[in-house]
Parts: C-alpha cells; sequence; structure tokens
C-alpha cells in the first residue's frame, strides 16, 4: 500500500512537471536555509571534543573596564581580574584562567612548525575533558611549584618527534625547556576554549609581570557539575561587577557577562557588543526566524496542494466508493507530500553542503569554521519531515472530507 | 438484503430547492438484477449514489442486511462499500498512471490483504471478463469496451454482495455495450450477484429481472 502511494506520487510528480519544478524549488530552498542555520548552530553548540561540558561552563573573555571622562576599553581582563573577582565568587565549584593562542616556533631538520600554546592552571584540566592518548595533565601542585611540564597534542607530537609516545621528552616553548608529561588528541578549531597545540602551567611564565596587570589576555572559566547552577554563577558574576567592584588603577568601573554557550553563538553572529545583556534571547530568536523562513513556503505549498487537489478529485472520489476511509485517504495525501519534501530536502542538503562550503571559505562566521556533518542530515531529514507535514496536513484534510459524489462529477482522473 | 424506507433527497443551491426524490419505498432481494430507468433529471443516479452510501438522504433511511445505515460513522461506511458494495460509472474512472491490474487491485488495498495475494485476485477477475493479455498495459491504452471491462473487474474483484452500475454502457457503442452487459447477467445468473444498473436503453433493461422506473422522483408503478 505504501509502495503504490510512492509510485502514484512519482507518477504525479512527472505528470505536472511545472507543479513538481515550482514545488521541489521552494521546499529545497527553505530546506537549505534551515540545514544551514542548523549547522551553524551545531557547529557552535554540540561538542565531542573537550567542550562537550560546555553545558556545565561559563566562559568570561571579555570585560569593559571603564575610566573617568568617558574612557573605557573593552578586552580581555588580566591576571589580576581573575584573581581579584572571579576566583572570589561563591557559586563556581572551579575556575580556571588560561591565556592561549600564542605562536611557538619550532625547527625540526630545517622545517619551521608553529604551534599555538596556551599558559593555564590545573582546573582546566578538570572543567574540560580532554582525550589524553599517553600521559596525564599536571596536578595542582605541581601547578603551584611552577614545574615545567607540558601537555601537547598528538600531531604536535609527530611534528616534533615524528613519533605518538613521548612521554618524557623535552620541548622548546617561549625559550623555556618543558618535559612532556601527556598527549592528548587534536581538538577540532570549533572548540576555542580549547584547541590549542601545546598547554604549561602559568606558573612557568618567564616573569611575574603578568601578576601586575589588571587587563590583559585571559580568559577564564567558571564551572559546576549542576548544568541548573549556571543562571546563578552568570548572575553572581555580574552583580559582582555591578556592585563590589573596587577601583583599580585607572579603572572605577567594570562589565561584562560571563558567558553560556548559547552567549557565544549568540554573541558571534550578532554583535561583540556586550553591553547587549542576553545574547541568549539571540538564540531563541532565531528559532523563532527558522520557524517564519518555513512559514511562508509552507502556505505556498499548502497553496499548490489545494489547487491540486481540483485535478485529483475524481481519484478521491472514486477512492472513497471503492472504500478508502477518510483516514486511509489523510495518510496517503500526507505520506504523498511528505515524499515531495524528502525530494526536495535531497536538493536542499546538497544545495546547503554547497552553501556553507562557501561560507565557510568566505570566513562567514567569526572565528569559528562551520561544516557540514552527520548530524545536519539528521536536521534536514527533522526539517523536512516537519515540513512535509505542516505543509501537507491541511491539504490532506480538505481532501479527505471532499464529497465523493461531488468529486466523481470531474471527469479526469 | 436493502431495504429503502421513505428516502427523500432534497438539493439545496442558491435560491430554489430540488426534489430530486421523493418518498421512495423499495426493497431488493439478494439475487435480484434490477434495473433503474426514467427520464434525464427524474432522479436515479442520486438514488444509485444514496444506495452505494455515496450520499446521505435528506429523510428516511436505508436497511443493509437488516442494519440501518448510520452515515455520521465515516470508518464504517467505507467498510462496507469496500466489502458489499461494487461500482462501475459511466465514464470508467480508472487511474490512468497505473496498470490495469494495479487498477483492478484498488479495492483490495483498503482491506488487509498481502500484495501477492492482490495480485492473484486481481488477474484472476481479469480473466474473467476477458483481458488477462492486457494485464500489464496502461489504461489509454485500451478500447472504451476494454477500459470499462477493466471498471467491472475493478468493482468484482472484491466479491462484492451488490454491484451498482451507473449507465455502464452510456459511453459504449452497441456491440461493446454488449459485451459489458453479458458479463453482468453472467455474474448474476452464476455468483447470485445483486446487480442494480441505471439505464436509458430499453432493450438492456428488459434483459434484467426487474424493471423500476422513476419520474420526476418519484417511483411509479
Ligand atoms: N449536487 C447537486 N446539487 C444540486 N442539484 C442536483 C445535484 N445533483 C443532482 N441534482 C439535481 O437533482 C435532480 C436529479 O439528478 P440526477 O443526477 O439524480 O438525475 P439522473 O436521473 O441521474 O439524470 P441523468 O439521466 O441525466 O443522469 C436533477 O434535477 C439535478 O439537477
Ligand atoms: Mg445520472
Amino acid at each position: 500500500m505504501f509502495k503504490g502511494y510512492i509510485y502514484l506520487t512519482w507518477k504525479m510528480l512527472l505528470r505536472d512537471k511545472t507543479f513538481t519544478a515550482i514545488s521541489l524549488f521552494g521546499i529545497s530552498l527553505t530546506l537549505c536555509v534551515l540545514i544551514t542555520i542548523s549547522a551553524v548552530f551545531d557547529n557552535y553548540l554540540f561538542h565531542d571534543g573537550p567542550e562537550k561540558t560546555n553545558n556545565n561552563f561559563l566562559l568570561v573573555r571579555n570585560v569593559i573596564f571603564e575610566a573617568p571622562e568617558q574612557n573605557f576599553k573593552s578586552g580581555k581582563p588580566g591576571y589580576i581580574f581573575f584573581h581579584q573577582i572571579l576566583k572570589k565568587l561563591k557559586e563556581p565549584q572551579l575556575t580556571s584562567a588560561y591565556e592561549g593562542g600564542l605562536k611557538n616556533i619550532t625547527f625540526v631538520d630545517d622545517k619551521k612548525y608553529t604551534h599555538s600554546y596556551c599558559y593555564t592552571d590545573a582546573n582546566y584540566w578538570k572543567i574540560l575533558d580532554f582525550d589524553f592518548i599517553h600521559g596525564r595533565a599536571f596536578s595542582s601542585m605541581e601547578f603551584e611549584q611552577g614545574s615545567k611540564l607540558a601537555v601537547i597534542s598528538v600531531s604536535t607530537a609527530r611534528d616534533l618527534f615524528q613519533e605518538e609516545q613521548v612521554i618524557g621528552k623535552i620541548i622548546q616553548v617561549h625559550n623555556q625547556q618543558y618535559q612532556v608529561i601527556g598527549v592528548v588528541k587534536d581538538v577540532s578549531s570549533y572548540e576555542p576554549v580549547a584547541s590549542f597545540d601545546i598547554w604549561v602551567p602559568y606558573t612557568t611564565y618567564p616573569s611575574l609581570q603578568y601578576r601586575n596587570s589588571f587587563d590583559g589576555d585571559w580568559s577564564a572559566l567558571l564551572y559546576h557539575e549542576d548544568k541548573k547552577k549556571l543562571p546563578a554563577m552568570k548572575s553572581e558574576y555580574t552583580s559582582v561587577l555591578k556592585n563590589n567592584f573596587e577601583p583599580i588603577g585607572p579603572w572605577f568601573s567594570a562589565e561584562g557577562i560571563a558567558e553560556t554557550k548559547y552567549d557565544r553563538l549568540g554573541l558571534t553572529l550578532y554583535s561583540s557588543h556586550y553591553r547587549e545583556a542576553d545574547a541568549s534571547s539571540f538564540v531563541k530568536y532565531s528559532l523563532f526566524y527558522a520557524f517564519l523562513i518555513m512559514l511562508l513556503p509552507t502556505v505556498n505549498l499548502v497553496n499548490l496542494n489545494i489547487s491540486r487537489i481540483m485535478e485529483r478529485s475524481s481519484e478521491i472520489g472514486l477512492r472513497k466508493a471503492l472504500g478508502a476511509s477518510r483516514n486511509q485517504l489523510l495518510f496517503q495525501f500526507i505520506v504523498e507530500n511528505i515524499f515531495l519534501t524528502v525530494i526536495g530536502c535531497l536538493f536542499g542538503v546538497l544545495l546547503s553542503v554547497l552553501i556553507i562550503d562557501h561560507l565557510a571559505g568566505i570566513g562567514f562566521v567569526r572565528s569559528a569554521p562551520i561544516s557540514f556533518n552527520l548530524r545536519c542530515v539528521a536536521y534536514a531529514l527533522v526539517w523536512s519531515l516537519l515540513f512535509g507535514v505542516l505543509s501537507g496536513v491541511l491539504p490532506a484534510y480538505r481532501m479527505s472530507r471532499l464529497h465523493p459524489v461531488i468529486a466523481l462529477k470531474k471527469e479526469k482522473i | 438484503m436493502i431495504k429503502l424506507d421513505n428516502i427523500c433527497k432534497y438539493y439545496q443551491t442558491d435560491r430554489m430547492e430540488t426534489q430530486a426524490l421523493r418518498n421512495i419505498d423499495m426493497d431488493i432481494q439478494q439475487g435480484e438484477f434490477v434495473s433503474i430507468m426514467g427520464p434525464s433529471g427524474c432522479g436515479k443516479s442520486s438514488l444509485l449514489n444514496i444506495i452505494g452510501l455515496l450520499d446521505e438522504p435528506s429523510e428516511g433511511q436505508i436497511l443493509f442486511d437488516g442494519e440501518e445505515i448510520q452515515f455520521k460513522r465515516d470508518k464504517e461506511l467505507a467498510q462496507v462499500r469496500n466489502q458489499k458494495i461494487g461500482f462501475i460509472f459511466q465514464s470508467f474512472h480508472l487511474i490512468n498512471d497505473l496498470k490495469v491490474v494495479d487498477n483492478v487491485e484498488l479495492p483490495l488495498l483498503y482491506r488487509k490483504i498481502k500484495a501477492s495475494e492482490r495480485r492473484r485476485m486481481a488477474l484472476e477477475i481479469l480473466d474473467k471478463v476477458g483481458l488477462s493479455a492486457r494485464s500489464s498495459h496502461f489504461p489509454s491504452q485500451l478500447s472504451g469496451g476494454q477500459q470499462q471491462r477493466v471498471a467491472v473487474a475493478r468493482a468484482l474483484v472484491g466479491k462484492p454482495a451488490l454491484l451498482l452500475a451507473d449507465e455502464p454502457t452510456g459511453n459504449l457503442d452497441s456491440q461493446m455495450g454488449n459485451e459489458v452487459m453479458t458479463i453482468l447477467e453472467n455474474l448474476n445468473s452464476d455468483d447470485n450477484t445483486t446487480i442494480i444498473m441505471v439505464t436509458h436503453d430499453k432493450s438492456l433493461a428488459e434483459r434484467t429481472t426487474r424493471i423500476e422506473r422513476i419520474f420526476d422522483g418519484r417511483l411509479i408503478h
């Protein structure tokens, strides 16, 4: 029966090629937009690397410091900020600070390698879920003592030593020697908090100068094992900045937010102005817009489908006479419509692969590339199913309720 | 097997009300071959549609095997149509995108029958109407008479107890009409299928076991 419907739909599509082309064009364009949006969201919100814990931490990476006479500076905080404000927050279970994105250049057999490295602390390894292939991370004790220990990614190991088992070997970072104690899996650049090549304790900084600066190049993570605590952490941070900020140096006040993963997505796509307090709402708006995007073509398809009723009314009358119930006809036409949308979906997927490729190429989304992955295929299917049902139910309902006698009077089947 | 009790049918159009059927009482026994005659517009199709449960009477009731039909219950109605009634229309109503055999299978789609069994039943009935060689043709490749025989096969494939035919030979020349009529006669005499046929053709009507005449929505005797 199912096969019969699909076959008949296929014939129908071939019979009225203009209708088919218009419908498919609309469907695939709509689905393409939705799939692309989903891909962007997906790449930001779901990770399978170290940042898969991103439901449990907030990121502090930008603060606006204000000085008298309307001077202000917007940028990353420094060590003092971390020490005097973030470490004193009561809600987080763990806080971690890191300074990432520094470049380390090494020559191996006359070949030049550039690796990014990151100064961080022991909590960093507890908050993020790195996948260790060999060895381990540095401990709190080793961190406090300023031990010159390093964790490196597996491709860094291969670059520097042509092998992966490199525990105990010595590497050179910023003119200092570190002993490798851990090798982790490479981290994709979709996970900017964790995607570095080398990690060393920040207590091994060559100079202690960093301890005196209030602003700087640091980012911080605020962690709680219970993700329901994130809002409390977030508002504690905001209110501490607002109410308990002690003037330091030229700065008499500071403003900023601790970002959830949604904030990060929203701010990246939408605005870098941290005064836009709640970027999460952007994500909600986007979902709403996705719905709107879908609405127009849905209405369109509903219309096309309804006009198709007239063409097929005698088939409907016939099927009723032969014993099809309303529900069976309803089912038939919904199946037909889903079939149509799934075909549209295939085109939509192809189109969005091209578009996503292009967007990634021109760097449409700052600071993180987007890519098409298997989950996007799943989104595509979900969207097309939803779209198919939405645009099919109303026409199918109307078709199924046609009066058989009147429907049969139309000559053509 | 069918009892019509004081059936009336009104059609409400813009300004006026058409009385298509007035107080029709009729009793049809199992195995009868009834032909319904009357001038155009007298209400023959309206009556047949009501007997076929495609349309609801404005007044009166229908008993089918002694049970009153509830027109509000779509699912039950569909089931009765599917299992007990076969339809043949003046204009064949075959689905052009489906092969002959798939057209014949259509009523079986609404029963729980395996695909292979459906196919077997369809081929068997096509053989009976003399079209087994055409089973994988498309309707447009057949003559009018052959198309109507496909429609007859489709009406019969589910072995209905009642066959309704609204001018089945209306679109056919007399020779092809005769072929179709012969099939119906055999069906009536061999399988004891009850047949109600609307026709304008007096010679065909005379071959049936009972003739009912309608004039202006009333049965005349
Ligand atoms: N859907 C409808 N709406 C309004 N009036 C209708 C409708 N269907 C039929 N009628 C009217 O009811 C009357 C009976 O129509 P019906 O189709 O039953 O006639 P008929 O005997 O089958 O005629 P014919 O021999 O031409 O097929 C006619 O006057 C017709 O105009
Ligand atoms: Mg008629």
